[in-house]
């Protein structure tokens, strides 16, 4: 494939830093969510909203990103909003194949879970769509997709569609261990919000717990992390390569290894 | 224990508003921007000012003054701004502003009224011109009262000549009118006022009549009427019983002579001896006796009236007896001379009688009047005061209207002169040098005030009236599920959100002033033009 001339867009990776204030943040939600685990019993977290554009996807990508480059867990990220699938922009990969062709059984797991920079950390992308999403969504597919990778990570975030305008989350809902609810302050509308309530209702025993995603002008003053000393928009300081099939830099053998290969 | 509220805290409250500083921003500049356009925009507005006195601004001395200023003018300020205001707005002082200033006959006006008489097809051509003319004239104008008696005009015009043209316009008329009109009124009051003095000249000259004739018919009264007053009628009664009791002596007197005349004569009663003298004689002494009694009854009794009264009685007595004595010589000459001298005393007695019977009459009506007049002297008071009144009224009315006639006069004559006159100017129009409107320190002082007014407004409300999630706190109030973590906001990173949704306020305000600079470009270069389309304009008359 022949490199492209344009400038890239920017990835998850490119602005890694764990000294920057969202990576701490998003270490604590992790930590809190690793507590709430039960002895490694919940590892499977389903993410959504009340609508689009509340950081699902980029809250996802931090949660797997800091799950596996921090806390050095094997850990994968699947991108499940079919409709609007956004994951493999955000970390660089190809979209296809990806989750859509596992429901068709055109790609195995294996393939369609691929490896990332980061080396415990895979990405499964939605695929490509073609016709209906919602005939294309397969539940038992899904279900044993997921048992499939429940013993092969440590940890497994599922980027979904909204709550309110679709049906997909509330029947992934079923399957996994917990659902992390995002609203973004200052964008999500309260009326939407208790919308979203009423229909997770059903599956209160296992809502994890909620996000608050650019919830800087929310918070006192001492929250700002200038107060401390960090800048918010300090430039990238990792640089990877992106290229889509390019292996990852420095690739760990041991970490590089599919799950379940072992 | 917590204290009930927390304390103010300076650094959270910016930090709070720091959300809001494009919106604290935007509402500032959206103002001074809007601002400059309505400077631009509009129209420039002279103003000249005319300040009038109301009331006597003349030296007339304190001794005329309230003559002269009988009606005087002792409203408040704003009424009298009204009637100035009034005056100023009334249809026939309008027009005659518009003669005067020849706004009928300006071309534009008098081809505007052609087209709504043709329009309407009910009012001619020159009334819709007036109409249209005084509508004009009368939005240009402005009254307003000052501190004491003055009153301010203002008038205003796109051109300074004109707008001080108006204002002398109306302050001459204003004058004119006034003099005018406060000379009709004292002449009209003058005019009243004699009326009022004939008819109140012929009361009174009635009421004094009546005074006279009820005075003189008291007066007549009391010439005719008893001696006896309330100091002396006890004497009077006294001495009607002192009287009575000389009559029963006389009584007895004569009935004492008459047995002694039966036995001189048997042959039948006295004779009754009677002549002109004696009669002449018995009214005498009739009238001597009632003067004795007067006399008397008056108090001085030692007074040579008195004595003479009583000299007459006693010469009269004795002149009658003579008389008698004569008169029974004649009659009785074939009786004795005893005979003769008993029937003339027995006649002088029944004089004497009848003449004390005239005294005790009269004595008596004297007392009966005294009591009568008693009885009827608190109505004839009542009577002479209310005559007395009604002349008194009727003198004071008409020196009243006398006065009023005489002050008519004295104002009619300042009124006709410039000494008196109710309204005067106290500060002519003078030609406007700098525009009254727009005002740029009112203009852009309001929108300076106005635009943070506004951004505080708005940030109040969008804080209050939030309709979206904001803090922790409502998150895990409306989601009924505890708040895991929070992820500030990622700059920098990917930004999923377009151009104009991440920098919508920077763009409003770019787009504000970018918006109002072209505005002034355009105007500016429109004015460059407009003075050439100006010079070919036909000048207006005014």
């Amino acid at each position: 494939m022949p490199p492209s001339r344009s400038k890239p867009a920017p990835t998850l990776f490119d602005a890694f830093d764990v000294d920057t204030p969202v990576i701490t943040e998003v270490r604590r939600l992790l930590q809190n969510l690793t507590r709430q685990s039960r002895g490694g019993e919940r590892k499977i977290f389903l993410m959504t909203s009340a609508g689009r554009g509340e950081g699902k996807t980029t809250i996802s990508g931090l949660l797997a990103l800091v799950s596996a480059q921090v806390f050095r867990k094997r850990t994968l990220l699947v991108d499940a909003d079919l409709r609007r699938p956004a994951v493999h922009t955000l970390l660089g990969v190809a979209q296809g194949p990806g989750l859509i062709d596992v429901f068709r059984g055109k790609c195995s797991i294996e393939n369609a879970a691929r490896p990332t920079p980061a080396p415990t950390l895979w990405v499964m992308p939605s695929g490509k769509a073609k016709g209906s999403v919602a005939q294309a969504y397969d539940d038992d597919a899904f279900a044993a997709m997921l048992t499939t990778v429940r013993s092969r990570y440590d940890m497994i975030f599922i980027d979904s569609a909204p709550v309110v305008p679709v049906i997909e989350p509330l029947l992934m809902a079923e399957h996994v261990d917990g659902i992390l609810l995002v609203s973004r302050a200052g964008k999500t509308p309260v009326t939407l919000i208790r919308r979203m309530k009423q229909l997770v209702a059903p599956y209160a025993d296992k809502i994890a717990g909620g996000i608050l995603n650019n919830a800087s002008d929310g918070l006192p003053y001492y929250y700002d992390y200038s107060y401390y000393g960090y800048q918010k928009n300090r430039a990238p300081r990792v640089r990877v390569r992106r290229e889509i099939g390019e292996p990852p830099e420095e690739p760990a053998a041991d970490a590089k290894r599919p799950p379940g290969e072992s | 224990m917590e204290p009930d509220s927390q304390p103010f805290d300076l650094r959270d409250l910016l930090w709070r508003v720091r959300r809001y500083s494009w919106l604290l921003v935007l509402p500032p500049v959206a103002a001074l921007c809007i601002a400059s356009v309505y400077f631009r925009l509009s129209p420039t507005v002279y103003e000249a000012h005319v300040t009038v006195a109301l009331g006597d601004q003349a030296g007339v001395g304190s001794a005329i003054q309230s003559m002269v200023n009988t009606d005087r003018d002792r409203s408040s300020a704003r009424e009298r701004m009204a009637l100035v205001d009034s005056k100023v707005r009334s249809m026939p002082f309008l027009t005659a502003v518009a003669e005067r200033l020849g706004l009928l006959e300006d071309p534009t006006i008098v081809a505007m009224a052609n087209s709504q008489a043709r329009r309407f097809g009910t009012l001619a051509s020159a009334d819709m011109a007036i109409r249209i003319a005084t509508t004009r004239i009368a939005k240009q104008i402005r009254i307003a009262p000052l501190e004491g008696s003055f009153v301010r005009v203002t008038t205003f015009d796109n051109s300074p000549d004109r707008a001080q043209r108006l204002a002398s316009t109306i302050t001459d008329l204003l004058i004119e009118e006034n003099r005018r009109s406060s000379l009709e009124r004292v002449q009209a009051r003058g005019e009243f006022s004699q009326d009022q003095v004939v008819v109140h000249q012929e009361r009174l000259r009635d009421a004094e009549n009546a005074l006279q004739n009820y005075q003189e018919s008291l007066l007549r009264r009391a010439m005719t009427s008893t001696p006896v007053t309330e100091n002396n009628v006890n004497a009077a009664r006294s001495l009607i019983l002192a009287t009575e009791q000389e009559i029963e002596q006389t009584r007895d007197r004569i009935e004492l002579t008459r047995k002694q005349w039966s036995a001189y004569a048997t042959a039948g009663p006295p004779p009754d001896l009677r002549s002109k003298n004696t009669d002449v004689l018995e009214r005498r002494l009739a009238d001597s006796e009632v003067n004795l009694a007067v006399a008397t009854v008056g108090g001085d009794q030692s007074s040579r009236d008195v004595l003479n009264t009583q000299s007459n009685i006693s010469s009269t007595r004795q002149a009658l007896l003579l008389e008698f004595e004569t008169l029974a010589a004649a009659a009785l000459g074939d009786l004795p001379d005893a005979a003769r001298s008993t029937a003339a005393g027995l006649a002088v007695d029944r004089a004497i009688l009848r003449s004390l019977r005239t005294k005790r009459d009269r004595l008596s009506s004297y007392v009966s009047q005294f009591a009568r007049g008693v009885e009827n002297s608190p109505r004839e008071r009542m009577e002479l005061a209310r005559l007395q009144g009604a002349v008194e009224t009727s003198r004071d009315l008409l020196n009243a209207l006398q006065k009023e006639a005489q002050s008519s006069r004295i104002s009619e004559a300042f009124a006709s002169s410039a000494m008196a006159s109710r309204l005067t100017v106290v500060d002519p129009p003078q030609l406007p040098l700098r525009p009254a409107s727009p005002d740029p320190i009112r203009i852009f002082g309001g929108a300076l005030l106005l635009g943070p007014l506004l951004s505080v407004g708005l940030v109040i409300a969008g804080e209050k009236f939030s309709l979206v999630i904001r803090t922790v706190e409502q998150a895990e109030q409306e989601m009924g599920t505890r708040i895991l973590g929070t992820v500030p906001k990622i700059e920098g990173w990917i930004q999923r959100e377009g151009y104009v949704a991440r920098h919508w306020a920077l763009l409003s305000i770019v787009l504000v002033l970018v918006l109002t600079g072209v505005f002034h470009s355009l105007n500016a270069a429109l004015l460059s033009e407009k003075p050439h389309r100006t010079t070919q304009a036909a000048p207006t008359r005014h």
